[in-house]
């Protein structure tokens, strides 16, 4: 292993300090940094302002009582949490139900060409779906209804716009 | 590979839950939620240091994350993808404290810190770490929002550079000088504001003092 220069090191640094390398790689730096003052001071000052951000006091802190009941009721009661975009909203509804048909249409048009439609019924995609489904009906009460972030159109199912 | 039935089951995971609340469902909404706000909470508390401010935007953020489930991808992972709608709410709330010049930043009701009962030892250390948080609190609001949120998410939240350059929605290299820019700001600012804390190569400065 040839000895490291400060060129080659300089980069690593700020990741040596934050414990953000490879094991190897910290040895390598660490073999140059007890040769080299000014690499270690670059180091030292990283370490300094680190020793700021001790923070006990917050990281205990919770969110306040009844924060998740509030937040589920206002979305089921349909507030977006968007002081004043209405007319987005509209209009990123409307376009994710143009791209859920839109979707919808691809995705009959391509099993029919391919004449897959019998012998591989689910795209990966609707596996996945599926799979959450039965969790989540297993696990969860499935009865309980929010007001979904859009409407899907009756016989759509409630999907993501396809992956890109 | 069947467990016992007495084994706890392993939380569902965000993305079923994910799936679940798109197609309407309250308890699936409800379990993010309560899996995510207090980091998300604790997260706008350090960003805004306003116990209110940073409920409201721990409340937006959900809301918002709720109405636009579907724009989440789901090859990133949720809680980034929260921390970003939150980063930019708080930011959307800095802002407009700033041109509300009432609030202010020192008004000891809203940024008090609770704290945790257990933790009360040592009352002398107790004073030198709640000062050195006020000077650190001091310097972060004074630096420009993109380096102030940078080190609270690497410095209070502990992410990685890989989870930063997600939540900040930019390339690894960016997070890396980003950071390193803003921790040689924190100095600048430190230095100009309370020179008296400076960390010196003697460790002279006065958080040395404390820390041995």
């Amino acid at each position: 292993m040839a000895a490291m220069n400060c060129r080659s090191v300089r980069p690593r640094l700020q990741r040596y300090a934050d414990g953000e390398i490879s094991d190897r790689d910290v040895q390598e730096t660490r073999a140059h940094l007890l040769d080299c003052p000014a690499c270690r001071s670059v180091v030292a000052s990283v370490v300094s302002v680190k020793r700021f951000f001790a923070d006990a006091e917050v990281s205990s802190m919770r969110a306040p009582a009844g924060f998740a009941d509030r937040v589920v009721a206002l979305a089921a009661s349909g507030v977006s949490g968007d002081a004043d975009d209405e007319p987005a909203r509209r209009l990123t509804r409307w376009l994710s139900v143009l791209a859920a048909s839109i979707a919808l249409v691809a995705t009959g048009v391509l099993l029919e060409r391919g004449g897959v439609l019998e012998s591989s019924p689910d795209t990966l995609e609707a596996q996945e779906w599926d799979a959450s489904r039965r969790e989540i009906t297993r696990r969860l009460d499935p009865s309980a209804r929010l007001v979904p972030p859009a409407e899907p159109e009756e016989d759509a199912p409630a999907l993501p716009p396809p992956p890109r | 590979m069947l467990a016992p039935a007495t084994a706890p089951e392993a939380p569902l995971a965000d993305v079923h839950l994910v799936r679940a609340a798109l197609g309407g469902s309250a308890p699936a909404f409800r379990t993010l939620v309560e899996r995510y706000q207090d980091r998300i909470y604790r997260l706008a508390f350090r960003l805004t240091r306003d116990a209110q401010q940073a409920e409201d935007v721990a409340q937006e953020t959900f809301l918002k994350a709720f109405r636009r489930l579907q724009s989440f991808r789901f090859s990133s992972s949720f809680f980034t993808w929260l921390y970003r709608i939150a980063l930019n709410n708080a930011s959307d709330a800095l802002s407009r404290r700033r041109r509300e010049p009432a609030l202010v930043l020192d008004d000891p009701d809203r940024t008090h810190v609770p704290r945790a009962p257990e933790e009360a030892s040592d009352p002398g250390r107790e004073a030198m770490r709640a000062e050195l948080g006020e000077v650190t609190r001091r310097v972060l609001v004074a630096l420009p929002a993109k380096y102030r949120e940078i080190l609270v998410l690497r410095e209070y939240e502990d992410l990685t550079y890989e989870e930063m350059a997600e939540v900040l929605g930019c390339a690894l290299g960016t997070v890396e000088s980003r950071l390193f820019r803003a921790r040689a700001r924190f100095r600048a600012k430190l230095e100009e504001m309370f020179p008296d804390y400076l960390p010196t190569e003697g460790g002279g400065g006065r958080i040395e003092r404390w820390r041995r």
